[in-house]
C-alpha cells in the first residue's frame, strides 16, 4: 500500500460571475504532488477563469483556494516561489534577449548553477540560436516556448499552465508532453487548462470538463 | 450640408483659437519688454527664437525618423502594396500631406517665439520663412534616407540635437555674445531664405522621385506605430504611449549582444537596469546634457522658477530609464514569475533610476541655489530634492491605470468620458507641483526637506500600491 501524495493545492466552491453571467460555479479541485489535473472544455467554459482566480490574478465571487492548507496570497514571496505559471497573456521586456529574460528569472529566484540550467533549457526548447534575440522578434511559437521556459529555470512546486501546447509545432508538443510527465515524475503538481486530446490523455491524472457559462 | 458645417465648425474654432493665442502671446511679448531688463534676461530673450527653430526642426526630424516619414496603414500594406499599383503614385500624397503638416506645425510656433523675442515683422517673417523651409527639407532628407535605411537621417537630428544643446551652454556659462533682436528684413535673410528655400525644392524633388523605390519594410512600420499613437492620444492614455514607443523602439532590432552574469536575487534586477543602460546609453546623454537647462534657466533670469524648469527637465529625461518599472507595472504575469513582493520589486527597478536622479540633482545643485539664493550646500540639498522630485513624477507618469471605462462615466457633448481621463493628462505634472511647492514657498533647507519627505512619501505610495 502506497502513501497518500501530499496535497499541494486545494480549491473549494470555486465561483467566478462576471455580472449576471456565472463562468464558475461551486468547482472543487485537488493537486496533489506529483499530480496534475486538466481542466477541458470548450471555449469560454472559465478554464482560464479557474487559473486566474487560483493565481491571483483574478478574485473568485465565492470560494477558496488554498496552498499548504494556507489561503493562497500571490503577494506573498513564498507563493510565488512554489507556484510557476505561464498564461497566454504573458509579455515580456522588449530590451532584453531570450537569454538575458532566463537568466533573470532564474537569478531572481536565486538559482545554484543558473547560468547552466539556462542554457540547458534554452537547448531543450530550441531557442539556442534566438537566444541574442529581442521578444519582438520571435515568432508566436518562439514567444511561447520561452515563456514556457521561464517556468522551468526556477524553482517550483506547481506548475499551471494556460494551454500550453497553444502555438507549438508537433515536436513541441511533443517535447512538451515528454517534459511535463518528467515534472510530475519528480513530485511536482500541474493543474493546467488544454484542448490537447493527446497531451491530456499522456500527462493527466484527473480531468475535470468544465461546461459554458450560465 | 454636414459637411459644411464641420468645415464652418473648423474654421470658426481655429480662427478663434488662433486669434486668442495671438493675443496671448503679443500681450506676453509687451510685458516682456517692460520686465526684461538684466543682460541674462536679454540674452535669453534674442536666443529665443533661435533656439526655438533649432528645437522645433530637432522635433520634426525625430518625429520623421519614428514615423518614416513616409507611412502607410496596415490595411494598405496588405491589400495595396504587394499590387503592381505605382509605389510613387500611391505614396506622393502621403508625403506631400506630411510636409504640409510640418509648415503648419513649424510656422506658428517659431513666430510666437520671434514675437516673443521683440522681433521685427520683417525677420520674423524671415526667420518662419527659414525655418517652415529647413523643416520641409529636414523631412524629404529623411524620406530619402528611408529608401536605404542608412545613418544620413540619425547623424543629421543628432547634430541639431547637438547644436541646440551648445546654444543652451553658451548662455549658461554666459559666454554669448548678445545676439540683439533684427528689426528689419536685411539681405541676409535674403539670401539665408533664398539658400534654405533651394535646399527645400532640391530635397523635396529628390524625396518625391525616390517614393517608388521605397520598400514595403520601409513604409509599414510607421503604419503600425501611427494608430497605437493615435489610440494612446485619444485615450489620453500617456503611459500607454511610453509602451507604444518602447515596442517600436526595439522592434527596429533583429537581436542584441546578450550580457550574461550579475548578482541573484533583487541585484538580478539591477543588473538587467545596467545591461539596460550599456546597451542604449542615449538616455544617460539626455539626462547628462539636461543638467544645463537650469544653468541657462538662472541666466535668463528664471528665479526660483529654475526649481520648476529643473525638475520638469529632470522628470523628461528619467522616463526614458524607467522602462524597466513601465514593464513590471504593465504585466503583472511578468511580475508575478518573480519571488518579490510588489514593492521590493519596483524599487529594485528604481535603484539605477535613483542612484542618476541624485546625480542629476546634485548636478543641478548649484543652478537651484542660485535660482533659490541660498548658500551652496542649501543648494546641493535642494537640488537633491529637485532631482528626486523629477523621478517621482516620472514614476508616476509611468505607473499610472490607464483610463476605466468599466467605472460610471461623466456625460459629455463627447460622449461618456471616464472619469480619470482628462487627469491622465496631468499625470506626472501633478507629483511635479506638489513635491516642488514647499521649496517654491519657503526656499530654505526646510522647504527642501519638506520636499524630500514628500517625494518619498509618493514614491513608497506608487511603489507599494498594486
Amino acid at each position: 500500500m502506497t502513501s497518500p501524495r501530499p496535497r499541494l493545492l486545494q480549491v473549494r466552491g470555486l465561483t467566478r460571475r462576471f455580472g449576471e453571467v456565472t463562468v464558475v460555479a461551486g468547482l472543487d479541485v485537488d493537486v496533489a504532488s506529483g499530480q496534475a489535473v486538466v481542466l477541458a472544455g470548450p471555449n469560454g467554459s472559465g478554464k482560464s477563469t479557474v487559473l486566474r482566480c487560483v493565481t491571483g490574478a483574478d478574485v473568485p465571487t465565492e470560494g477558496s483556494v488554498e496552498l499548504d492548507g494556507r489561503p493562497l496570497d500571490e503577494r506573498d514571496p513564498a507563493v510565488r516561489s512554489a507556484l510557476a505559471v505561464v498564461m497566454d497573456d504573458l509579455d515580456f521586456f522588449p530590451d532584453l534577449s531570450v537569454v538575458e529574460h532566463l537568466d533573470l528569472f532564474a537569478k531572481a529566484h536565486c538559482m545554484p548553477e543558473a547560468e547552466p540550467l539556462v542554457d540547458e533549457v534554452l537547448a531543450e526548447v530550441g531557442l539556442v540560436a534566438q537566444s541574442g534575440q529581442l521578444p519582438g522578434t520571435l515568432s508566436s511559437g518562439q514567444r511561447r516556448r520561452l515563456a514556457l521556459a521561464s517556468a522551468f529555470v526556477r524553482p517550483r512546486r506547481l506548475l499551471i499552465l494556460d494551454e500550453p501546447e497553444a502555438r507549438l509545432d508537433v515536436d513541441g508538443v511533443r517535447w512538451l508532453t515528454e517534459r511535463l510527465r518528467a515534472e510530475k515524475g519528480v513530485g511536482l503538481g500541474i493543474l493546467m487548462a488544454s484542448h490537447h486530446p493527446g497531451l491530456i490523455e499522456a500527462v493527466a491524472d484527473e480531468v475535470i470538463s468544465l461546461g459554458g457559462p450560465s | 450640408m454636414d459637411v459644411l458645417g464641420d468645415v464652418y465648425v473648423a474654421v470658426f474654432a481655429t480662427v478663434m483659437f488662433g486669434s486668442m493665442l495671438a493675443n496671448v502671446v503679443l500681450n506676453v511679448g509687451r510685458v516682456s519688454d517692460e520686465l526684461c531688463v538684466t543682460r541674462g534676461c536679454h540674452e535669453a530673450r534674442s536666443l529665443l527664437p533661435w533656439t526655438v527653430a533649432l528645437a522645433v526642426l530637432v522635433v520634426t526630424l525625430a518625429l520623421s525618423r519614428l514615423l518614416g516619414p513616409v507611412f502607410v496603414t496596415p490595411a494598405v500594406g496588405s491589400w495595396l502594396l504587394p499590387t503592381p499599383v505605382d509605389r510613387a503614385e500611391l505614396l506622393r500624397p502621403r508625403l506631400v500631406k506630411i510636409l504640409v503638416i510640418c509648415v503648419l506645425g513649424v510656422c506658428p510656433i517659431v513666430a510666437a517665439a520671434a514675437v516673443l523675442a521683440g522681433f521685427g515683422v520683417g525677420p520674423t517673417v524671415g526667420l518662419v520663412g527659414v525655418s517652415a523651409l529647413l523643416g520641409v527639407a529636414g523631412v524629404s532628407l529623411v524620406a530619402l534616407a528611408q529608401r536605404r535605411q542608412g545613418p544620413v537621417a540619425r547623424l543629421v537630428t543628432w547634430s541639431l540635437a547637438l547644436a541646440l544643446w551648445a546654444t543652451l551652454l553658451t548662455l549658461a556659462t554666459r559666454r554669448l555674445p548678445l545676439v540683439g533682436t533684427p528689426e528689419v528684413f536685411s539681405t541676409a535673410w535674403l539670401a539665408v531664405l533664398l539658400a534654405a528655400g533651394v535646399a527645400a525644392v532640391i530635397a523635396t524633388v529628390r524625396a518625391l522621385r525616390s517614393l517608388a523605390h521605397l520598400r514595403d519594410r520601409a513604409v509599414t512600420p510607421g503604419g503600425q506605430l501611427a494608430p497605437g499613437l493615435s489610440g494612446a492620444l485619444a485615450s489620453l492614455d500617456l503611459a500607454l504611449l511610453f509602451d507604444v514607443l518602447l515596442a517600436h523602439r526595439w522592434r527596429r532590432h533583429d537581436a542584441v549582444r546578450p550580457r550574461r552574469g550579475g548578482p541573484s536575487g533583487l541585484g538580478a534586477l539591477l543588473w538587467t537596469d545596467l545591461t539596460r543602460l550599456r546597451r542604449a546609453p542615449q538616455p544617460l546623454v539626455t539626462l547628462a546634457a539636461v543638467v544645463v537647462v537650469p544653468y541657462a534657466g538662472v541666466v535668463a533670469g528664471a528665479g526660483r522658477i529654475v526649481v520648476l524648469v529643473a525638475a520638469l527637465a529632470g522628470f523628461l529625461a528619467t522616463l526614458p530609464l524607467l522602462s524597466g518599472l513601465r514593464v513590471l507595472v504593465r504585466t503583472p504575469g511578468l511580475a508575478r514569475l518573480m519571488p518579490f513582493s510588489v514593492a521590493r520589486l519596483r524599487w529594485a527597478v528604481l535603484v539605477v533610476p535613483t542612484g542618476l536622479a541624485v546625480l542629476f540633482g546634485l548636478a543641478c545643485g548649484p543652478a537651484v541655489g542660485q535660482g533659490l539664493e541660498v548658500p551652496a550646500g542649501a543648494g546641493l540639498l535642494l537640488g537633491l530634492a529637485v532631482g528626486l522630485s523629477g523621478l517621482a513624477s516620472a514614476v508616476r507618469w509611468v505607473t499610472g491605470r490607464p483610463p476605466d471605462y468599466s467605472r460610471p462615466l461623466v456625460s459629455t457633448p463627447a460622449g461618456g468620458v471616464p472619469t480619470n481621463l482628462y487627469g491622465s493628462a496631468v499625470r506626472g505634472f501633478d507629483v511635479l507641483l506638489l513635491t516642488t511647492a514647499p521649496m517654491l514657498l519657503a526656499p530654505t533647507v526646510r522647504g527642501g526637506e519638506a520636499s524630500l519627505l514628500l517625494t518619498a512619501v509618493v514614491l513608497a505610495y506608487l511603489t507599494g500600491r498594486r
